[in-house]
């Protein structure tokens, strides 16, 4: 019993940082399950994507009245995501649970360093238009320059 | 920001491969593939943060779904503890997205790249 409420609570504080981050909140779910409840990391992995798909419905609600829902490129995206999930899972089944925590986490670091880094980098220019006269040779600091790959 | 359009053409095969990566991602790790399809909408798909993090939760329900497929057929799926982080995570989302609409599109790009590298210190530190 101490153990369902206790996935309730994990499960709002989740859904908060879901909608916010746009991740559904297995981020948060499943270290959370593993380390207060004690749950086994497969299991926990099991009930995060069972409480992902709620989660997400409920904060896609609230971002279809915004109009922040792009559901053309949604619709392109879904399908190879669909299959690729299907291939990683089955290959989370044969590998121990350490080597997907560490091998996430690399990709995981480098992302958000690179993400932190075009955030400075905007703001830096942001704060460079908004100075008086002298500097700013481009205008408003728009069009960021971000390099795909 | 106004955000350049790519020809429609690659703007699909992008998408593609995005969905590739964020599936793969979701599957291995059960974590619903999110937190790689975000930076991937906006650094090469060159979405709007909010407007990647809106259309990435629709994405993520049906990466969630499919990878929940697998964890069902093994039997890994605990229930009971399921529909009540479920239950949790319904009002969260509420209060998460109605949250997520009111900060500004820097502020939340910010907020974003913190949650990753929080993320990956614990990943690499925890194992």
């Amino acid at each position: 019993m101490d153990d369902v409420l206790g996935a309730l609570l994990i499960g709002l504080a989740g859904g908060i940082a879901g909608g916010l981050l746009g991740i559904g909140g297995g981020t948060l779910y499943v270290p959370a399950l593993v380390l207060l409840l004690g749950v086994e990391q497969q299991v926990a992995q099991g009930i995060s994507l069972a409480a992902i798909i709620p989660t997400a419905i409920s904060a896609t609600t609230a971002n279809v009245r915004r109009g922040y829902v792009d559901g053309r490129l949604a619709a392109t995206v879904v399908p190879a995501a669909l299959v690729l999930a299907l291939v990683g899972a089955r290959i989370a089944g044969e590998l121990g649970d350490d080597t997907l925590s560490r091998i996430f986490g690399v990709v995981v670091l480098y992302v958000g360093g690179r993400t932190l880094f075009t955030v400075w980098r905007r703001w830096r220019r942001e704060r460079a238009a908004a100075a008086p006269a002298a500097s700013a040779p481009e205008g408003e600091g728009e069009g960021e320059v971000e390099h795909g790959r | 920001m106004t955000q350049q359009q790519p020809s429609a053409g690659p703007a699909r095969a992008r998408g593609i491969v995005t969905g590739a990566i964020g599936g793969f991602v979701s599957g291995l790790t059960g974590i619903g593939g999110g937190t790689v399809m975000v930076p991937l909408l906006t650094g090469f798909l060159r979405l709007p943060q909010h407007r990647a993090h809106a259309t990435s939760l629709v994405i993520v329900i049906f990466a969630a779904g499919a990878a929940l497929t697998l964890y069902m057929s093994r039997g890994d799926v605990d229930w009971p503890m399921a529909a009540a982080a479920a239950g949790g995570g319904i009002v969260g989302g509420q209060i998460g997205a109605r949250a997520m609409h009111r900060v500004p599109e820097l502020k939340l790009r910010a907020i974003f790249a913190l949650f990753l590298l929080a993320v990956g210190v614990r990943l690499l530190v925890l194992g």
